[in-house]
């Protein structure tokens, strides 16, 4: 594959002497789509903390296209190095429009004077429509967010990541809560995002993962337990293991 | 589809009336006998007082107790300034002042006046801003430190004897704008309703921009946007800024109106009683503000003439029922009915939709 984008080095995390990651370790190559899996508690998301700058590393290195982000605050690693997230959750603006959320995240207009002699051109107004077609929300853009289902927040805020127009999508468990009818339509949505941008997903559905997977990443306990495609992954024998006493293994086990 | 479109250029139900309010307080003059113009003149510079807090409070979800700190600044310098144009004041002599200080000369061009007016709450404002954001004081922590301002500037223009008269004030002032004569009671109220006007809209231009939905992102998710490549305290701080300026218009405006300030006039009370125009009103649509401010006040007038020995009491429990069952404020409620219509017509026809299709 091309040159690596985003390369985690040695990365530790202590809570109060917890050690969320240790010694991670995670290379991701420009124009890919990766997903990284892991029981509850594994660290996915403390290690997505790190890459956006939301919680800084006691130990370790964050390169990302070739600049060290470690530790940088999360709205420069947002405007500067243009690594977009939608988190797990969904973490919107609630009593605002779906097209508010939108044009709030829409990339090159943040700095206070550029908000405030903004105009809503034709073109802006035409990205806006087409990001919110994109995530089949055209119809939403006049209701709240707080209004919308569970399946359409979750778009809302794909829509928002894309909005920013980043090199690196970070989506944390974008199809939790989702019906599989939903889920199936996400899938196809960041298959669609996938062509221009490099993607990490962190999932759990092990059906959503084996529709969308390139590279598998999967993580146990703050560190790397195993790295490969769908098919080594579903044979490797400690991943079924993990899976298996964790109990949230079902998936792995039936496939 | 077209259908749809006229549906966007529909107006929200509060800028209708904000149209038919301001049609009324055009109107109002011809109808009242001159001491309720006087009334409603000091409303008008309440509604720029209160259009400043919901700038801070309604959109951007940072409630000051404070907020009279700045609009009091801005009076108080005016007020001095009208002071000291007529002549070295008694409370100065008394210190033994024989001419105004080298220092406060300026203060003698009206026109440095108003822009100081202005200028230093703006100023005050920014300093307290980057202190408090950048701490990352939040939510009533904000509120308890803009409280305590509030008390420590009022106790502090209490000392101030010798300089602005202490707890007496700075009275006998003109009903006069930047060093024009006496203006007759009728011009002086459309010239207020003129700059409210000019405020409204100006508010109106500011939370339509983008620099509004920032303002509203930070009071429904500030930690969001920081991941959208934002510096919430920077927007913060030039909120505050800005309502500042505006709270120090609304001190200067009430200068000429009321024509006396004193420190129990802009001290705790004044703060509070701002909080509690715009929350029945209605927070973060502007129209709330005006319509709460006009409501309170004239309950108040109304009901300290009908009852004068309860009518604080009587006013304060209807504000509490009010408040209590209808939470999002007079406007605030309009607006949600509004939004709930149109979104049950809109969840029908996405149904109908899908049984068509």
């Amino acid at each position: 594959m091309s040159r690596p984008i985003l390369e985690a080095k040695g990365m530790y995390v202590d809570f109060n002497k917890f050690q969320a990651i240790a010694d991670m370790n995670l290379t991701v190559y420009d124009g890919e789509l990766r997903v990284i899996i892991g029981p509850n508690g594994a660290g996915k998301t403390t290690l997505m903390d790190l890459i956006t700058g939301k919680t800084k590393p006691t130990k370790g290195r964050v390169i990302f296209d070739g600049h060290d982000i470690t530790g940088k605050s999360p709205s420069e690693i947002s405007l500067k190095y243009r690594i977009g997230r939608k988190f797990q959750g969904p973490n919107l603006f609630e009593n605002m429009t779906a097209y508010q959320n939108i044009e709030v995240a829409l990339h090159g207009y943040s700095s206070i004077g550029k908000t405030m002699f903004f105009r809503r051109t034709a073109e802006i107004e035409a990205r806006v429509l087409e990001i919110l077609e994109l995530t089949g929300l055209a119809h939403e853009r006049k209701v709240m967010a707080s209004s919308l289902s569970h399946g359409q927040r979750q778009w809302l805020e794909m829509g928002m990541v894309i909005a920013q127009d980043p090199k690196l999508i970070i989506l944390d468990e974008p199809t939790s809560g989702m019906t599989a009818e939903e889920t199936a339509k996400t899938g196809r949505m960041i298959q669609a995002f996938a062509g221009d941008h490099t993607i990490i997903v962190v999932e759990h559905d092990m059906e959503f993962v084996k529709q969308i997977s390139n590279v598998v990443t999967v993580m146990h306990q703050g560190t790397l337990l195993a790295e490969g495609t769908y098919a080594e992954i579903e044979k490797n024998p400690e991943v079924l293991q993990v899976y298996l006493k964790s109990g949230d293994g079902e998936e792995v086990a039936s496939c | 589809m077209m259908k749809d479109l006229l549906k966007i250029k529909k107006l929200p139900v509060n800028r209708y009336i904000d149209i038919a309010v301001f049609l009324a307080l055009i109107l109002f003059p011809l109808f009242v006998t001159e001491f309720r113009v006087d009334q409603m003149c000091r409303v008008l510079v309440y509604i720029v007082f209160a259009l400043s807090i919901d700038l801070l409070w309604g959109f951007t979800g940072l409630m000051s107790f404070g907020h009279a700190v700045l609009f009091g600044t801005g009076g108080y310098i005016v007020a001095l300034s009208y002071t000291l144009i007529k002549g070295l004041p008694w409370h100065m002599q008394g210190a033994g002042y024989t001419r105004i200080p080298a220092v406060l000369t300026p203060l003698l061009s009206p026109a440095i006046a108003f822009v100081l007016a202005l200028a230093v709450p703006g100023l005050i404002a920014w300093i307290l801003g980057i202190f408090i954001f950048s701490s990352k004081v939040k939510g009533v922590f904000f509120s308890l430190i803009t409280l305590a301002l509030a008390q420590i500037f009022q106790t502090f223009l209490d000392g101030q004897q010798v300089l602005l008269n202490g707890s007496s004030g700075l009275g006998g002032l003109p009903r006069s704008i930047l060093g024009s004569g006496a203006i007759p009671r009728m011009g002086f109220y459309y010239i207020l309703l003129g700059v409210v006007l000019l405020v409204y809209v100006f508010c109106l231009w500011l939370i339509s921009s983008r620099f509004g939905a920032v303002l509203q992102a930070i009071r429904e998710n500030e930690p969001r946007l920081t991941f959208l490549g934002y510096r919430p305290n920077r927007f913060k701080t030039a909120v505050y800024v800005i309502s500042g300026m505006l709270a120090g218009l609304a001190g200067v405006l009430y200068i000429p109106t009321v024509r006396i300030i004193t420190p129990l006039e802009v001290g705790v009370t004044l703060s509070t009683l701002l909080l509690v125009w715009v929350a029945v009103g209605g927070r973060g649509n502007l129209t709330g503000a005006i319509v709460g401010t006009i409501f309170v006040n004239w309950a108040g007038f109304l009901l300290s003439e009908k009852i004068s020995d309860y009518w604080l009491l009587v006013l304060g429990i209807v504000v509490l029922l009010l408040v209590f069952f209808i939470p999002s404020g007079l406007v605030g409620k309009l607006i949600e009915m509004q939004y709930a219509r149109q979104h049950a017509r809109h969840k029908n026809a996405a149904l109908d939709g899908e049984v068509l299709s």
